[in-house]
């Protein structure tokens, strides 16, 4: 029995393998959006704590940085961000079983991925360190799991959590407002630092709320090429 | 300087803290404005009569700002046709060319061209504007902006360089708002004022994170969030911008001002059933519950009208305007 863990552990590590090279998911084997999840970080949200930062979808930052930063996924902001200062507790959003830690997914410096149930997954981005946990490791809802970091590396510059929801494939990404059961609007009275949603003016009305934004499909077109957007880009964003 | 302005980084600052538990509280009579889930980036006319938001409804031949009145009394119409950066009393208009700004101003038509680079515009008094050139790359906060005013007509000029921020609103005719760091590496930034004809700078606040940053509508006053920095630094704050001691508030959540001496807010309560606007009063420095909406605001889209008398919002749930009175 004793080579139980190691077998589970290399059966996890080729399943992953072949996700990466794996199409995705179809609709069927994905669960449907029922706030199955809870909140990344334990307590209230307030100035000392955390606090909802950027939201999913077509938002006016992405929109900005649509060919480079977003590029790969069609465009958008395909998570959540949660401002947060570094060395913040994050817990898992469900239970589940580490399937990644520090894998091919971006969001450095550091990340884990967890897979649940339904075919999801749950990636935590821009972690301060290698994440605490061993992948094949079942992790409960709210189990801590890593410590949140900053995208720039500084811990002062733009400390937050980056949060995607994800098919198991890892081609699939998913609003994760409808997974995660937490008062959204409530949360986004915080504001965001990125505020708003980009606009197409020929189709103004187009997922402009945090419910109404687009999936996003790993290496698909840009959602958000706009012949005629609203604001336009500074110069130099791309 | 009714209208509210954001730091580039800025927010509304919100929180879990301290709002005390809520009296019995008048229920608002809303006003529902449009149907459809239009009215994303609302604004209020000058004259607090209406509500002004881009929108193209099904049908239309293109994208227009519209108006609809506040009253409910009428249904949307195109007010403006041309899509712009509108200053708030509708006197000017910032129509963005590649690199430049071409400003209009709508009594004449006359045209200036500002090479704003994708910077917004601060509409400033007597003509004046004020802009920041930022930096597209590079890490958010240590990216350097030059902050330039002008009166439109003359050649602007460069007032102020600071890095991760950039000018946040006019206090006065010769005084900006300005937020950023003194230089790239330094951990904190600072909020100071700045006189455009001599330069000096007067520091109001230094903090790791200033969001939220609203000067009140005489310029008088300022309001900002400091969070994730040192516990008992963290919070919500009014300083006068002329100089003296900031004043820590007991509360945290979305505010804007309604007049020179009172603050609107929406305490960040998690899990509360509607949301509620409170009333900040600037003299007393008490804060008293105002008018439960009976619903939430969707995405922090909430507006005070010029005046101070109504409220607008944008509804969770339907995406639609609504208007009520405020007591």
């Amino acid at each position: 029995m004793k080579s139980r863990p190691l077998l589970s552990l290399l059966l996890l590590g080729g399943c992953v393998g072949l996700a990466h090279q794996a199409p995705a998911l179809p609709d069927r084997q994905i669960a449907r959006p029922n706030r199955q999840f809870g909140l990344p970080f334990a307590g209230n949200p307030g100035p000392t704590t955390w606090l909802l930062g950027q939201g999913y979808g077509n938002t006016l930052g992405s929109y900005r940085q649509r060919r480079s930063l977003y590029g790969n996924i069609q465009g958008i902001h395909f998570g959540l961000d949660f401002s947060a200062p570094c060395g913040t507790s994050v817990r898992a959003i469900g239970d589940g079983t580490v399937s990644e830690v520090d894998g091919p997914h971006g969001s450095p410096p550091h990340n884990l991925v967890i897979r649940h149930a339904g075919g999801l997954s749950s990636l935590y981005g821009h972690l301060l360190e290698r994440a605490n946990v061993r992948v094949g490791q079942t992790v409960k809802r709210g189990q801590v799991v890593a410590k949140s970091g900053d995208s720039q590396g500084t811990c002062v510059s733009a400390p937050h959590l980056h949060l995607e929801i994800r098919d198991w494939s890892h081609q699939r990404l998913f609003n994760p407002l409808p997974y995660i059961a937490a008062d959204w609007d409530t949360l986004a009275l915080a504001g965001g630092f990125v505020r708003g949603y980009e606009q197409d003016l020929n189709n103004p009305r187009r997922w402009q709320t945090p419910d109404d934004q687009p999936q996003a499909r790993r290496g698909g077109p840009l959602l958000n090429e706009y012949a005629n957007p609203w604001p336009p880009a500074p110069v130099g964003a791309r | 300087m009714k209208r509210l302005v954001w730091l580039c980084v800025g927010l509304l600052g919100l929180t879990g803290a301290a709002t005390p538990s809520t009296p019995s509280v008048p229920k608002a009579s809303l006003t529902r404005l449009t149907s459809g889930g239009c009215c994303s980036g609302t604004t209020w006319s000058p004259d607090s009569r209406a509500l002004l938001y881009i929108d193209r409804p099904p049908g239309a031949a293109k994208a227009a700002i519209y108006s609809v009145p506040a009253a409910g009394s009428a249904a949307p119409s195109v007010r403006l046709s041309r899509i712009a950066f509108y200053a708030p009393d509708l006197t000017y208009a910032g129509i963005p060319k590649g690199n430049t700004m071409l400003v209009e101003r709508l009594s004449d038509r006359k045209q200036w061209t500002l090479p704003t680079q994708g910077g917004q515009l601060l509409w400033g008094p007597g003509g004046q504007v004020a802009y920041t050139v930022s930096a597209q790359s590079g890490n958010y906060d240590r990216r350097i902006g030059r902050v330039y005013t002008t009166a439109l007509g003359n050649t602007p000029r460069a007032v102020s360089t600071v890095y991760g921020g950039g000018a946040v609103a006019w206090l006065d005719a010769n005084a900006l708002l300005v937020s950023g760091k003194a230089s790239a590496l330094v951990r904190n930034r600072q909020l100071f004022t700045l006189d455009t004809r001599t330069g000096v700078r007067h520091v109001l606040v230094t903090a790791l994170n200033l969001r939220g940053v609203q000067p009140s509508p005489d310029g008088r006053w300022v309001a900002y969030a400091i969070t994730f920095d040192r516990v008992d630094r963290n919070g919500m704050f009014v300083q006068p911008t002329g100089g003296g001691a900031a004043r820590k508030l007991a509360w945290f959540g979305s505010y804007q001002w309604r007049d020179a001496g009172h603050l609107l807010y929406i305490p960040l309560t998690m899990n509360a059933a509607t949301h509620i606007v409170w009333q900040y009063d600037l003299n007393s420095n008490r804060s008293r519950p105002l008018l439960d909406l009976g619903t939430k605001v969707q995405s922090d889209q909430w507006q005070v009208s010029p005046d101070g008398a109504k409220v607008a919002f944008r509804r969770a749930g339907d995406s639609n305007l609504y208007v009520a009175k405020l007591p």
